[in-house]
């Protein structure tokens, strides 16, 4: 699958230099991060970070049409794999109305929408872990869909308004982790999310979400054995069968002056609401709360605190990925050498205390991050 | 000939821009395309103009223009408008073109261009020095930011 979008992605660059003159301004985002802490079995050591190329493309002269793309490569089982995290084409069909087809970063929250793969963009060394993409460890929420997305934006009197509206193939759960279906549905049943975000003229970089997610998950269960030659199989226990048809509600509150003030404030409250086949439903609420200043167009110290202790440990979604309660608060500080010195590239450093259900662990993060 | 031209337009314009209270030679005017739906702008309907938050008025897709170069004329439109600087400014919009794929002004090379591109393109906004401000036709000037 990760060859296909490899092959299908260089044809479409090919086709597209062969049929226009257009150069392709290729951009990418990177890390490398060292990481330790005190929790038995978890030794400290580098990793490489996400390696990040995006683009985007004007088809016309006018920009009524567009495509864009992220190509992330990232370590994976001791290896590295290509994903095509976001690939898109979108025509204006009216002045303030754009559609898009394609894959996305699903309409839920602001990081999501905000940040998307690029850890030199963000703030923090790390996402908040239960904001974690699908192939993450600590993933909960279905971050990704394919199919179709509407944005509309909207001037009033009091604030602008932005409302985004996707439907796309259902996610389900393949066995390893959520999986946004992206080279075809499963079944028949469709992932829709929606999103609105208020942004009040009367404080600029204020802004208010509204979100929606629903999916009705399905399920297959595999089977994984390492066969005479030292490789991993998998094989299929079950046919895919029902899981939980899941709503997900969200609501986030923002605040990001990174022209004037420097003032960073960003949180995000959810509750995903599952229901098994059996009709029972189970509720669970997470969020967090991420403040930062920067200083001198150099330093930006920040906080965060993340809160998953409301879980119902019944749910049949988080029992099946192994989510675990948790607090974790954090401290650090990024320091950025593009406005000092004209180099797109930061450095952070961050300390963690987590307390879970098998006892507290303090973590300690350095990473080295660039764009170019 | 030409440079006399110059001089017969420019002189009166400084003298005009000395007097107290009415223009200097750092203003800018703001200019606009003449089919613009409106007439006149704030710096907040600029502000939302240049960070690509307002994209239409009137129904008419409203075209951006800045400079390529990070000049006097770039540096003292983005610290005035924004009161920021022209690197926080390049910084914001790449995060733009990231999160969304946003389309980022058109830029152009020079204040000549600027003047053309305006006067060409429908819904183009573009500002410029004052003084750079010679010939109006085909163009309206939207806001002057002292």
């Amino acid at each position: 699958m990760k060859k296909g979008y490899i092959i299908c992605l260089f044809a479409g660059l090919c086709l597209s230099w062969a049929s226009s003159a257009k150069a392709l301004e290729l951009s990418a985002f990177g890390d490398v991060t060292f990481s330790d802490s005190n929790k038995t079995g978890e030794p400290g050591g580098f990793s490489l970070g996400q390696l990040d190329f995006w683009a985007t493309q004007k088809l016309d002269q006018d920009g009524r049409f567009k495509v864009f793309f992220e190509l992330v490569v990232e370590s994976h089982d001791g290896g590295f794999v290509i994903d095509l995290e976001r690939l898109w084409v979108q025509a204006s069909i009216k002045s303030n109305w754009d559609i898009r087809a394609g894959r996305f970063h699903s309409s839920l929250g602001y990081w999501n929408r905000v940040y998307h793969h690029g850890s030199h963009m963000q703030t923090t060394v790390f996402r908040p872990l239960f904001l974690d993409f699908e192939d993450g460890s600590s993933a909960v929420l279905p971050s990704h869909i394919v199919g179709l997305m509407a944005l509309g934006h909207f001037d009033t009197s009091i604030s602008g308004v932005t409302i985004e509206f996707q439907a796309g193939n259902g996610a389900h759960h393949n066995g390893e982790e959520i999986d946004p279906n992206s080279s075809g549905d499963n079944d028949d049943a469709k992932g829709f999310a929606a999103r609105a975000l208020v942004s009040p003229h009367a404080l600029d970089g204020l802004g208010i979400g509204f979100s929606f997610n629903y999916n009705k998950l399905q399920q297959t269960l595999i089977n994984k054995d390492v066969n005479k030659d030292g490789n991993l199989d998998v094989t299929p226990l079950s046919a895919e069968r029902d899981w939980v048809d899941q709503m997900i509600y969200e609501v986030d509150l923002s605040f990001v002056d990174e022209l004037t003030t420097g003032i960073e404030l960003i949180s995000e409250y959810y509750v995903v609401d599952n229901e098994d086949p059996a009709g029972k439903s189970y509720q669970t609420t997470f969020w967090y709360v991420q403040i930062g200043k920067t200083f001198f167009d150099f330093v930006t110290p920040y906080a965060r605190y993340e809160s998953f202790e409301d879980l119902d440990p019944k749910d049949p979604y988080f029992v099946t990925l192994g989510t675990s309660e948790y607090a974790l608060g954090l401290l650090g500080a990024r320091f950025d050498f593009n406005l000092i010195m004209g180099a797109e590239t930061s450095i952070k450093i961050e300390v963690g205390a987590k307390d879970e259900p098998g006892g507290s662990s303090e973590s300690y993060a350095l990473q080295w991050t660039f764009g170019f | 000939m030409k440079v006399l031209s110059k001089i017969v337009v420019v002189l009166p314009l400084i003298f005009f821009l000395s007097l107290p209270g009415i223009v200097s030679a750092g203003d800018i005017a703001v200019i606009a395309n003449s089919s613009f739906p409106i007439d006149k702008v704030n710096s907040g309907y600029l502000k939302k103009v240049y960070l690509g938050k307002k994209t239409t008025e009137g129904g008419m897709k409203i075209v951006p223009v800045d400079y390529q170069d990070n000049g006097p004329v770039k540096r003292d439109f983005i610290g005035k408008l924004l009161f920021s600087t022209v690197g926080k400014y390049q910084a914001y919009w790449l995060k733009q073109i990231f999160r969304e794929g946003l389309t980022p002004p058109a830029s152009v090379q020079n204040v000549q261009r600027m003047v053309n591109r305006v006067r060409k393109t429908k819904g183009a906004i573009g500002y410029l020095y004052v003084v750079d401000l010679e010939n109006k036709q085909g163009i309206k000037v939207l806001y002057l930011m002292r």
